[in-house]
């Protein structure tokens, strides 16, 4: 049994381990069997079958009595559990607005990427959080519906497939840790990336939100931005909402207020240096 | 390691409010947090604790707890949305829309809707109207939900419901009744007598009476070979029942399930009721009117054993025995004892290939599972 605190979740990961515990202490260093007594979300990984369990076994992530994912080999243990933290999170929080996007943040000013499958969001994400910027979720913006403000959470990036090469030399100082690569999950290769270090993380504030970009990865096209009008904006980024039909009415006008201070911008790119530098101009 | 776990007891203790959350210890605060959200009752468990008291609990408590607050709001005015869609859909065929179970007590705002979560509408119609029903459906944005051969030929030859309709934009799942017993099962309910006493509780919008909700909600509970939301349905019972009773006498209640064949079912309830809301009904109980036959006995117990999630997190609470024979009484009452045999070895059959191959295996064979 690990006890697992992400900062802003404590989750409690029960049944065999042994494969993943490794990795997990290297992605979340300082933040394992933390001794807590209540935890804010059960993972139980279970054997599915007797005939399994000799032959070509299975295990399964039973969450909180449900089992939302497919049963995978044991030796694909670490994204699954990775994506099982996320669900908790979507499933069971509605204190919080959820918006289904990576943060990175500099100088106390968050920039959102809402996600749109292809469009190289986690590979960005990586690789601001490895070049000067604060990685406050690879996932999902966490929003308070007081402030507005985005929360950090100390989780690392997933990275799939050639994405797990690109990043690969950006992970050099000691903060930096890069798990071992999953082959052939649902969603192809995965490899999980921590950006720094407790520390670090421990020191970091809720933070405003600067601006929102929609990307459009694609190599063949040139660097171009668009500003767009706020009202599409704010369509935009409701669709991105995990939770914005739960909390209906506070998350309407919260999301309404961000998007009247933040810049927001649609971009096709197909360098992330490009990104890196129309950023930093957005958070000076 | 495996978690502490609590007693069935205190568990239970907790739910009917017989002892106060503050007395008890972090380790116990995290089963009791554990157990109600695998009994789908964390949202009832929330709604004895008010917000201030709340705010002294642990942050994973109280954040639940705000949680599924802010989730049950959202719900009903799902439900709510709902119920007048197919109130608008419906009349234009002139088709009243009797809601059922979880969506009948949130228009009605029963004690027991507060917090209660549920995971779809049901409806109950005439036999000869489910033609116009589903036709008038189709054209309005619900579709059935597709199911194999066998499950498809179960629901529409000895179901008392059709398969499940699903609406293309809000998700929202519809089960639609035309009896509130499987056909299978020999007994039937007088649905005119229902549609005679219903209860406007909106524009063509109605609920059975009292009565009916309570037999109806009983029938789920006895008459089902799965406990998994048993507990629920006895917390629903036992406040609809609190609430008759404050107009009405438990002899009417009954002469309502003698109508419907259910005699026995009747005095099973409330034996398993008075077990489980700390001997509240042991007057009833104790003078004599109701008592069980042994094989009866067994199977409260049975029942009061199983109606509980099955989880690390609750101790004294894994009968495997206890769980085969609700299992078997729930399908013994549902359908004849041949029906029963050509059932179980179709379902046994899938059963054991799932546990030597996996849950899913199926799924694999037919993308429509």
């Amino acid at each position: 049994m690990i006890s697992l605190n992400s900062g802003q979740y404590t989750y409690r990961i029960r049944g065999d381990i042994a494969s993943v515990e490794d990795e997990l202490t290297r992605l979340y260093p300082h933040s394992l069997n933390h001794d807590f007594a209540v935890a804010d979300f059960d993972i139980e990984i279970q054997q599915t079958s007797l005939l399994r369990t000799l032959l070509r076994p299975q295990v399964t992530l039973n969450i909180e009595g449900h089992k939302p994912f497919n049963p995978i080999h044991p030796s694909k243990l670490l994204p699954s559990i990775e994506w099982a933290m996320n669900w908790c999170v979507s499933a069971y929080d509605h204190t919080k607005l959820l918006i289904h996007c990576s943060v990175a943040v500099k100088n106390g000013k968050a920039i959102l990427f809402p996600a749109k499958s292809g469009s190289g969001k986690s590979t960005l994400s990586a690789y601001l959080g490895l070049n000067g910027w604060h990685l406050y979720s690879d996932e999902m913006a966490i929003i308070n519906l007081n402030t507005g403000y985005v929360e950090p959470v100390f989780r690392p990036a997933s990275l799939k497939n050639e994405s797990i090469e690109i990043i690969k030399p950006f992970v050099q100082a000691d903060e930096h840790y890069m798990s071992r690569t999953t082959k052939g999950t649902h969603k192809g290769d995965i490899a999980h990336v921590r950006t720094m270090s407790k520390d670090v993380f421990d020191k970091l504030e809720p933070s405003k939100i600067a601006a929102m970009l929609f990307l459009d990865f694609d190599k063949n096209k040139r660097f171009n931005v668009y500003e767009i009008d706020k009202s599409i904006g704010l369509a935009k980024i409701i669709t991105n909402a995990f939770n914005y039909s739960v909390i209906g009415e506070a998350a309407f006008s919260i999301l309404v207020s961000i998007v009247n201070q933040a810049t927001i911008l649609e971009v096709s790119y197909a360098e992330m240096a490009d990104i890196k530098e129309l950023i930093g101009e957005l958070v000076i | 390691m495996t978690p502490t776990g609590i007693s069935k007891t205190l568990f239970l203790a907790m739910l009917t409010q017989k002892k106060s959350i503050t007395d008890l210890e972090p380790e116990e605060l995290d089963s009791l947090l554990r157990a109600t959200i695998a009994a789908h009752m964390h949202g009832v468990l929330a709604n004895t604790v008010d917000k201030t008291l709340s705010l002294l609990l642990p942050l994973p408590l109280s954040r639940h707890f705000a949680s599924i607050h802010t989730f049950s709001l959202a719900q009903k005015n799902q439900v709510v949305a709902s119920a007048n869609l197919l109130s608008a859909q419906l009349s234009s065929a002139g088709i009243p829309v009797l809601l059922l179970k979880g969506a009948a007590y949130i228009l009605s705002n029963k004690p027991n809707a507060q917090g209660r979560l549920i995971s779809d509408i049901d409806i109950l119609v005439q036999r000869e109207a489910l033609a116009m029903v589903e036709s008038t459906l189709q054209k309005n944005g619900w579709r059935a939900k597709s199911l194999n051969d066998y499950d498809e030929k179960y629901y529409r030859e000895w179901s008392h419901e059709l398969p499940p309709y699903i609406h293309s934009e809000t998700g929202v799942i519809l089960d639609i009744h035309h009896n509130l017993i499987p056909l299978s099962s020999g007994k039937t309910i007088n649905i005119a007598q229902i549609e005679a006493t219903k209860v406007v509780v909106g524009n063509n919008l109605y609920i059975p009476s009292d009565a009916y909700l309570i037999l109806h909600s009983a029938i789920h509970l006895l008459l089902n070979d799965d406990t998994e939301k048993g507990l629920r349905d006895c917390f629903d019972l036992h406040s609809l029942i609190q609430g008759y009773l404050a107009s009405e006498t438990l002899d009417s209640l009954r002469v309502i399930f003698i109508e419907a064949n259910c005699e026995t079912e009747f005095s099973i309830l409330i034996h398993l009721l008075n077990r489980i809301f700390n001997n509240e009904y042991s007057e009833i109980v104790l003078n004599g009117v109701h008592r069980l036959s042994w094989h009866d006995q067994v199977l409260v117990n049975s029942l009061y054993r199983t109606i509980c999630p099955r989880t690390d997190y609750l101790l004294d609470n894994k009968s495997a025995l206890a769980r085969q024979h609700v299992y078997m009484h729930g399908h013994l009452s549902k359908m004849p004892f041949l029906l029963f045999i050509q059932h179980i070895c179709y379902k046994g059959y899938r059963s054991a290939v799932k546990r030597l191959l996996g849950e899913t295996f199926f799924k694999s064979l037919s993308p429509k599972e």
